[in-house]
């Protein structure tokens, strides 16, 4: 008998003396594992830096109010999508995916519209700050997306890696939205929204690096 | 077997692996390669390499058995992994390869720009005099180039077959290289 086939065999063999009982793992439990961990570290920071005095004034606002919405829609659909990439096939449905982008288009819609009906831009003097905030805001659900998804086997670790900070990215937004006061778009464009670029590629990076299996 | 009962045959083995049946589990296992021999025989032609990267598709698909669900086709899952890894090793293998190049190239660049001036036409060594000249090197390293240069092998795969490691291949390969740049300089 050929040697290599021998091999494989008892390689096989082997294999199979190692087999346990163990369950699939589904997209709906990963997802709401995270959500509820994320839910109550958000509470606990706004908690902490305190809502924005002008809230319950803002959600009067239509735009606002489709601003939040859309960014939660796109928290969900990221974090759907990055769990979806963590299984080899993809679950065979990839055209839920699809959902990611789209998101992203709606968002970027709302954000021009807003640009559109804002009359006087007044950009706070900070900028590095909110960077810094979105960031905290972010840290924790990022790494708890990783933990539950590095249990996983991904064949697309990069892509993964970023679409997951991504949707830490996004909830980090939309937590600093309803904390700080501040409704200037080219403030939000330059310093809430355009460093997720930045966040999705250092995430590409630490798909490949801690995403193996 | 057809692609449909294939699948709803390899999914209830899953089934039954996944409630800890060992039997299953090593027929499934052993379906899986019979599967996966032909794709990678399309993409490698070592057979060594072949059952290495089959293997490696095995472990993986033990290591990633908790995300297949039974109720999906077991052919679309098993060949995502499968290409996942096949990717993983041509990858590696060609790095190896090209690292390889490299170092080969800067030894016959280091050769080639001190004698620029040379016609190549009237070379003093021709193919049957450079086998020759690597036959009559010390030690290893005749088996080493041989390996390396006529059987396509990388310094990895050198090492392993003949129970050097990767470095002392490389090492003993170099000095080769520079053993044969000075005869053919005329040293």
């Amino acid at each position: 008998m050929d040697n290599n086939l021998h091999n494989t065999e008892q390689f096989i063999e082997a294999l199979s003396k190692e087999i346990k009982p163990s369950k699939t793992t589904k997209v709906l439990p990963i997802f709401l594992r995270w959500l509820s961990v994320c839910v109550v570290y958000i509470v606990v920071m706004l908690y902490i830096f305190g809502l924005r005095s002008d809230l319950s004034l803002k959600f009067s606002e239509p735009l606002f109010v489709a601003e939040i919405t859309i960014l939660a829609l796109m928290v969900v659909a990221m974090a759907v999508g990055a769990t979806i990439l963590s299984f080899p096939d993809m679950l065979q449905k990839k055209w839920i995916l699809l959902f990611t982008p789209i998101s992203v288009v709606a968002f970027i819609i709302t954000l021009f519209l807003a640009y559109l009906g804002s009359t006087s831009e007044v950009s706070p003097l900070h900028g590095i700050e909110c960077l810094l905030c979105i960031s905290m805001f972010s840290l924790l659900p990022a790494v708890w997306l990783f933990i539950l998804l590095k249990k996983q086997a991904s064949t697309h670790q990069q892509l993964l890696g970023s679409v997951a900070m991504l949707a830490a990215t996004s909830l980090g937004a939309l937590s600093l939205r309803l904390s700080e006061k501040t409704d200037s778009v080219t403030h939000l464009l330059l310093w809430h929204y355009l460093p997720m670029i930045g966040f999705a590629l250092l995430g590409a990076w630490l798909g490949k690096k801690f995403l193996k299996w | 077997m057809k692609a449909d009962t294939k699948n709803d045959v390899c999914a209830d083995l899953m089934r039954l692996a996944m409630a800890g049946d060992s039997r299953a589990y090593s027929k499934l296992l052993a379906e899986s390669a019979r599967i996966l021999r032909p794709y990678i025989s399309k993409r490698l032609n070592n057979k060594q390499d072949i059952e290495d990267v089959v293997q490696e598709i095995l472990l993986s698909i033990h290591k990633a058995r908790h995300t297949y669900d039974s109720n999906r086709p077991y052919s679309p899952w098993l060949y995502a992994i499968a290409h996942f890894r096949l990717q993983d090793f041509l990858r590696k293998h060609y790095n190896d390869n090209l690292r390889f190049a490299e170092e080969l190239n800067e030894e016959k660049l280091g050769g080639a720009e001190n004698n620029l001036a040379d016609n190549v036409t009237e070379s003093q060594f021709d193919y049957e005099s450079v086998v020759n000249e690597i036959n009559n090197l010390s030690g290893k390293q005749p088996m080493i180039l041989h390996l390396m240069h006529f059987e396509g092998h990388t310094a990895k795969e050198v090492g392993k077959k003949i129970g050097m490691n990767e470095s002392a291949v490389k090492v003993a390969a170099h000095r080769a290289y520079k053993i044969l740049k000075k005869k053919i300089n005329g040293q």
